[in-house]
């Protein structure tokens, strides 16, 4: 079950720029070998697509979508909030059933390992430059990519749902703190 | 600021990365009788050379994958990065 103690209680809009926290949202973390047959046809049943191979890309269904975060790794989550009442992850449990004990794989739930501030607005990336070296505007980077940088210092992992909509994941305990630096930061803008 | 290529990722800010040492060093074969001084060499002993020198850097901020690099220690440039297993 979730614990919904919630690091950000407020959200904030300044120019061309809004940004709140978007909880709670299930978030499960995929390992497994590509070049495994097995692995790959039998996630791909349970999650009904198939997993980015490529760096930066995801892929997306009703329900979920899975993020690439290394040849290795990768990340799914629920693209709507989860209602209270219904929190649980079913599909964690058929990953765990199918892929972890069949030593196919590894799967661990990290919903509340990161949060995520849903941010919007043309500015975004203006904001973001202020503390990243990822270059924005690069061809790799349009809709639907994702990238794990540095933000000010922090880890972070960066989706872009499209220009004016990116959800930007952070590890909990470092949330005040991003959260208090993005406030300096598109102040300034 | 410097950019290194993973080979998973593509070019990126160096602080998105770790260095992991000297790529050239091989740990002794497991079960064979090796004695103090081969031991020490393997544990403590680096090369440090001026010029070009075969690194492992670990892409820590992004993919986490360990990588290996070729590198000029006095210019800083590279010349090439490969996966784990393939050659310099
Ligand atoms: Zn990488």
């Amino acid at each position: 079950m979730l614990d919904f103690f919630t690091p950000v209680n407020e959200s904030q809009s300044y120019n061309n720029f809004s940004m709140k926290e978007k909880t709670p949202v299930a978030k499960i973390n995929l390992r497994g070998n590509l070049e495994n047959k097995e692995f790959v046809s039998k996630v791909g049943k349970i999650i009904g697509m198939i997993l980015p191979n490529k760096a930066c890309n995801t892929s997306s269904k009703e329900k979920i979508t899975s993020l690439w975060l290394g040849p290795n790794e990768w990340l799914l989550v629920s693209n709507n909030e989860i209602p209270k009442e219904t929190n649980i992850y079913e599909l964690e449990q058929v990953l765990f059933d199918n892929i972890s004990k069949n030593n196919l794989g590894a799967i661990t739930n990290v919903t509340d390992h990161f949060t995520i501030f849903k941010l919007s607005g043309s500015n975004i990336f203006e904001v973001l430059s202020k503390g990243c070296p990822f270059d924005f505007s690069s061809d790799d980077f349009g809709d639907n990519k994702v990238v794990q940088t540095i933000l000010n210092h922090v880890d972070v992992t960066i989706h872009r749902r499209s220009e004016n909509d990116v959800d930007l994941y952070v590890r909990r305990s470092f949330a005040g703190y991003l959260w208090d630096w993005l406030k300096d930061s598109a102040k300034l803008i | 600021m410097l950019e290194i290529k993973c080979p998973y990722c593509g070019k990126r800010s160096q602080n998105e990365f770790s260095y992991g040492g000297d790529a050239k060093i091989k740990r002794p074969e497991l079960g064979k009788e090796i004695s103090d001084k081969e031991w020490d060499n393997f544990v403590y002993y680096r090369d440090n050379p001026k010029g070009k020198h075969s690194e492992l850097w670990h892409h820590i901020s992004g993919c986490r994958q360990w990588f290996k690099v070729s590198r000029d220690t006095a210019s800083h440039e590279i010349f090439k990065t490969a996966k784990l297993d393939e050659d310099l």
